[in-house]
């Protein structure tokens, strides 16, 4: 278990606040200068900084890291670690015969040009706030036109996920209720459960129903099929699709934006109000 | 080993000396000062561009974010009873949000006060880590890269354009650790006495600073143990530490938080009272203009 929650802190939750190249660069120029610094410092300076890092790590493996954040202050010693590993490695590499000397002098800039080209890949994907705006934008005209015709009487209703209920309401400017709707985790079956209890509770609840309309924000992974009023059990006109937006280029999440109306609304809306 | 050492690669190693000097680091290279600032300064100017590069690239704001957006503008609105309101369980330290509601006075919206707040420190960083690594390593080839290392770290170009706590922390963190590490080694008062007020200054970003206060008492202890100073010096640096560290944090909060008494007793009741929150209804009574009407008779 110790081992199990030492691997997951080092391999997953550090390189997610420190970079991976930086973080294993870094504890191995750590360890090394462990090692050769033993003897050749004084004892006060050595065991001072051998044991505050220690100390650092150790309650954040105690407290097993809850978020990566809380590692942030190990990006310090870490980079300092690794400059030292970059300039040491000409003493390796001076073990090989022949080694030119113009490739010794250059091994540290050789090392800083690997890190730079590693973290300037971490810019190929874009992650703005499009998919946000655009959704946010399609709910709104939607609603406009609800409103127009006369179908819209009672305030309208959100439901999205915990997660991201901020950035819609933020980003999208439409005012989302803090309604917790946890689709993405949920297999097919109990995802349609959750979408109806919601449908039931806002929109056909007892004599007075809370909401005309129920419009659905959530982020799925992008293979995820569209769900469907059949899918539901719900009529086809009641049910649809408003928008679908990619998350960011690489296209493995996508934002959808589903409304509901119920069938009097619908019909009210047909005959233009009235 | 001895086998290693037994063939001929392992006998070229051992005439050539190159053995021994593994445990050696390289000759440092000589850079003269103005080369130095000027590196140090162009390493700056990357990390400002990276990171308004990565915020071209990366403008979407968290969760979180937007939480402190919301905070920042209800402080700003004076609306400080609110701001308790949207997280009663949880007293956030305030130094960051205070930050970036200044800024809004310059008419900035919450998003650009917290950014400039975090791209400022984001930029500053690398000289910091080019200053710690020095006092800790005294070389000046090595800071440098670790200054660059910084500087295009993409976690922390990233963490740089976003309205988060992270940077303001990291920064303050780093300039604490950049005084403890030359107090060690220079053994000036005001030294420990800044790396305090420092260290508070990062405490009230972020509680982990507090990490700090058993570093204090690991430094006092081994600098007794052996004998890096004379023990009253060693004391009396841990005292001005500590005592800095309290005089921030206590004068700091009063300003920030305002000298009003019920925020303390908002604080102090939720974490030592029977476990019921105030209510916040007596807080809106007493919060000074610009609030809500006070309503008569509240109950607790």
């Amino acid at each position: 278990m110790i081992m199990n929650v030492v691997l997951i802190t080092f391999f997953r939750k550090l390189p997610a606040v420190i970079s991976l190249p930086v973080a294993i660069w870094g504890i191995l120029g750590l360890l090394l200068a462990l090692v050769l610094f033993w003897k050749k410092t004084d004892k006060f300076t050595y065991w001072f900084f051998f044991l505050a890092l220690s100390f650092m790590l150790s309650w954040r493996l105690a407290m097993r890291i809850m978020s990566s954040r809380y590692g942030l202050f190990l990006v310090i010693p870490c980079t300092i670690g690794a400059s030292y590993l970059c300039f040491h490695l000409r003493r390796f590499f001076e073990l090989i015969p022949f080694c030119p000397e113009a490739f010794l002098k250059r091994i540290p800039l050789i090392c800083m040009g690997i890190f730079l080209a590693i973290n300037i890949s971490r810019l190929a994907v874009q992650n703005t706030r499009e998919a946000f705006l655009t959704v946010g934008q399609a709910v709104a005209k939607d609603i406009t036109f609800l409103k127009e015709n006369g179908g819209v009487t009672k305030p309208v209703g959100f439901c999205t996920e915990f997660t991201r209920f901020g950035q819609m309401r933020y980003y999208g400017k439409i005012p989302i209720a803090r309604h917790p709707l946890f689709l993405r985790d949920m297999p097919p079956d109990a995802r349609r459960d959750g979408i109806l209890r919601l449908i039931k509770g806002h929109c056909h609840h007892g004599r007075v129903p809370r909401n005309d309309t129920l419009y659905f924000l959530v982020e799925e992974p992008s293979d995820t099929p569209v769900i469907t009023a059949s899918d539901l059990g719900v009529p086809e006109e009641c049910w649809g699709l408003i928008s679908s937006e990619y998350r960011n280029d690489r296209k493995k999440a996508v934002f959808r934006a589903y409304r509901y109306m119920p069938p009097n609304v619908v019909n009210k809306i047909r005959s233009g109000g009235k | 080993m001895k086998k290693l050492l037994d063939t001929s690669f392992g006998r070229y190693l051992l005439n050539s000396g190159k053995l021994v000097s593994l445990s050696k680091l390289p000759d440092p290279v000589e850079i003269s000062r103005v080369r130095l600032f000027a590196m140090l300064a162009g390493i700056t100017l990357l990390c400002g561009a990276g990171i308004l590069l990565f915020h071209h690239f990366h403008a979407e704001q968290g969760r979180d974010a937007i939480f402190y957006l919301f905070l920042t503008e209800k402080w700003h609105q004076g609306r400080l009873a609110d701001v308790f309101e949207a997280r009663p369980d949880y007293w956030f330290p305030p130094l960051y949000f205070y930050l970036s509601q200044l800024l809004m006075n310059f008419g900035l919206s919450p998003e650009s006060a917290g950014l400039i707040v975090s791209m400022c420190c984001g930029t500053a960083l690398p000289p910091v880590v080019f200053g710690l690594s020095r006092e800790v390593t005294r070389r000046t080839d090595i800071s440098l890269g670790a200054a660059f290392l910084t500087a295009i770290n993409p976690v922390l170009l990233e963490m740089a354009c976003k309205v988060q706590r992270e940077m303001l922390y990291l920064f303050l963190a780093a300039v604490a650790t950049l005084f403890l590490a030359a107090s060690l080694r220079r053994k000036k008062w005001f030294l420990f006495s800044l790396s305090g007020i420092f260290t508070a200054l990062a405490f009230l970003t972020r509680y982990e600073m507090m990490e700090f206060i058993p570093v204090v008492f690991l430094y006092a202890f081994l600098a007794l143990l052996f004998k890096h100073d004379r023990w009253y010096k060693v004391l009396r640096n841990a005292a001005l530490f500590f005592a800095f560290f309290s005089i921030t944090v206590s004068l700091l909060s009063l300003t920030l938080m305002g000298s009003s008494t019920w925020v303390w007793r908002t604080v102090f009741d939720r974490y030592f009272s029977s476990g019921k929150y105030p209510n916040l209804e007596i807080i809106r009574q007493q919060e000074p203009s610009p609030g809500p009407a006070p309503k008569p008779g509240g109950k607790k």
